[in-house]
């Protein structure tokens, strides 16, 4: 028998072998186990439509991404001249209103419930910097639609951004600098915040109630993901 | 606050196809429009908090 088919057929090699991907793997299994990944239900505290903002944020997302696709993949005449291109279009721009709304009622009450107790501080920083990038991707947004809300914008904008020294690298009146901001770098900075705040959700859970007798460190409430 | 200008500002805020109405209180200057959407967001603030979430189904499995 070879080595290699006694490996095939012999008992399960031991934990610390499998190269860099077994290591990866096992470092992922260890950090996000299928039924923390996955959960099929949620502590009791959770029954609360302030929890529900989160998942509408996160769903409004789904439609700015695919409404954005849609019109980089048809381009401006569709979007500026058929009615289906319009109808996209203000899709895109409403469904941004809505992301916004529903990402700052979902900051509000992170933030009245101290979501950063228990281990939470990635999640709590995470959301944050999704926040800003949110904001960033929404302003250069404004900067492309094209018309004369657009140019007003940027030649406001430029003065702001000049005083502090960073219009020689992101120059507002440069559109297709804009564009380029808009449609790639920040929607992808903004899938990776994203996946990342999720991903931290899921593994710490989500933050108990402030106890009103405890310490509201909240390191020491039931993190167990059980529904009671 | 009258009626017209009642009904003047849901207008203002609702029909957004001209130039924008500004509300003035000291240095603060806002937009009706983006007041209103504001004071929406409070309100589904505070409603998320007071209204009773429906109870899903038990797990007995």
């Amino acid at each position: 028998m070879t080595d290699q088919s006694a490996r095939a057929s012999g008992p399960s090699p031991s934990p610390a072998s499998g190269g860099w991907t077994g290591a990866l793997r096992r470092r992922v299994v260890r950090a996000l186990p299928p039924d923390k990944l996955l959960p099929d239900s949620q502590p009791s505290w959770v029954a609360s439509w302030i929890y529900v903002f989160g998942v509408l944020t996160l769903s409004a997302l789904c439609v700015v991404l695919a409404t954005g696709g849609l019109l980089a993949l048809k381009g401006p005449s569709w979007w500026h001249l058929s009615s289906v291109g319009r109808y996209i279009n203000s899709l895109h721009l409403w469904s941004v209103e809505l992301f916004m709304a529903f990402m700052v009622v979902h900051l509000w009450g992170k933030f009245f419930m101290a979501a950063w107790r228990g281990r939470r501080a990635t999640t709590w920083i995470t959301g944050a910097v999704a926040f800003l990038a949110s904001i960033g991707t929404a302003f250069t947004g404004y900067l492309v639609q094209q018309n004369f809300d657009s140019q007003w914008i940027a030649g406001q904008a430029k003065d702001g951004l000049n005083s502090v020294g960073i219009g020689a690298y992101f120059n507002v009146l440069d559109f297709g600098q804009m564009l380029m901001w808009h449609i790639v770098l920040l929607p992808f900075a903004l899938a990776l915040l994203t996946a990342w705040h999720i991903l931290l959700v899921r593994r710490r859970g989500v933050v108990p109630p402030i106890p009103l007798d405890g310490d509201g460190s909240g390191a020491t409430e039931p993190d167990d993901g059980v529904a009671r | 606050m009258s009626a017209p200008l009642a009904a003047a500002v849901v207008v203002a805020s609702v029909d957004l196809n001209h130039t924008g109405h500004y509300v003035h209180w000291g240095v603060i200057q806002i937009s009706v429009a983006n007041l209103t959407v504001i004071v929406i967001m409070i309100v589904l603030f505070v409603l998320a908090l007071l209204l009773p979430f429906p109870k899903g189904r038990k797990h007995d499995d």
